[in-house]
């Protein structure tokens, strides 16, 4: 899944504090996951806002919904009745997701409220942790299922740095040593021997560093 | 409420909207939880929502969370009173 955060409420009310109608449009796939922008997120951070405001002497109409994904836009279209009656939309969606919305309401201010962080995984409650950088050309099964380019401080493809202490990164002491996972796992499977193939310098092409990528599948264009 | 878990933040924030000067949970003291973790959750949630109450700028104080057992009106009694009298000292709800 995508993990965001949402931003301080000090930061969120200043960039919509010129706004008398605003509608905090959540989004209930990813962000509802990693409590940053879902249902419960939208209704929190609306009572808050209104609170905050009336703390200053200041009225503010704050509406709220959310969606089942801002990044489709069928579901997008859902919001338009709520929008023709706002100043300002303060998405809770990923940047993908705001992005969408103010794409479909091209005259609506859309404002981010949620910092977009990683694609990653629940590691346990609370706890979510990155593990995959759409890099778009996934190795993951040579290095058995452990990715090195996510998981690695230092994205080495060729075996740790020599730098890991109990299985600890040195970069950060509370990070495991994505090699030493590695090498735990080729051990386990008995293909010590297969980490010994030379991988060759990652072609960053298939990754952002190549410009905004695009996926078309011919078979689901009507 | 079946559960102190039951409680939301949302419904706190509410209560401050709705003019609350200060709001108090009741929940079962630790290790006392039929369902295990509720008092637990609710505690964190309120902890959660005192922090939120401090940067809106009310004053996370005016939310508090003690463990009493099921139907010792005694002790709930003494929260209330001794709540009543903090808010002479912190004063209306500013967001009220």
């Amino acid at each position: 899944m995508i993990v965001g955060e949402q931003k301080p409420l000090a930061e969120i009310k200043a960039h919509v504090s010129s706004y008398s109608r605003l509608l905090i449009l959540g989004c209930g796939t990813c962000v509802k996951t990693c409590f940053a922008g879902g249902e419960d997120e939208v209704a929190i951070l609306a009572s808050s806002l209104r609170l905050a405001f009336k703390k200053d002497g200041q009225t503010i109409k704050i509406d709220e919904l959310t969606v089942e994904r801002q990044c489709e836009d069928e579901f997008v279209k859902e919001a338009s009745a709520k929008i023709a009656h706002t100043d300002a939309v303060l998405s809770l969606a990923c940047g993908a997701g705001v992005q969408m919305v103010a794409n479909r309401y091209a005259r609506t201010p859309v404002l981010p409220g949620v910092n977009t962080t990683f694609i990653g995984i629940l590691e346990k409650q609370g706890l979510f942790t990155e593990n995959c950088l759409g890099c778009g050309n996934c190795v993951l099964g040579d290095f058995h299922a452990i990715c090195p380019l996510s998981r690695c401080a230092k994205k080495l493809l060729n075996g740790p740095c020599g730098g890991s202490q109990n299985g600890k990164c040195e970069v950060n002491r509370e990070t495991d040593c994505a090699w030493q996972l590695i090498i735990d796992r080729a051990k386990a499977f008995g293909q010590l021997d297969e980490l010994a193939t030379y991988v060759p310098p990652k072609d960053w092409r298939t990754s952002y560093a190549g410009g905004p990528r695009k996926l078309v599948r011919e078979d689901h264009v009507i | 409420m079946p559960c102190s878990s039951m409680t939301r933040e949302v419904f706190l924030l509410r209560a401050f909207e709705a003019g609350a000067s200060a709001v108090v949970v009741l929940v079962c003291p630790e290790g006392t939880c039929r369902y295990l973790e509720g008092n637990l959750r609710a505690s964190k949630r309120v902890a959660r929502v005192k922090k939120l109450l401090d940067e809106i700028g009310i004053g996370g104080q005016r939310l508090n969370l003690f463990n009493i057992p099921h139907g010792d009106q005694s002790a709930a009694d003494g929260i209330i009173t001794q709540t009543i009298s903090d808010l002479a000292k912190l004063g209306p709800n500013p967001a009220a």
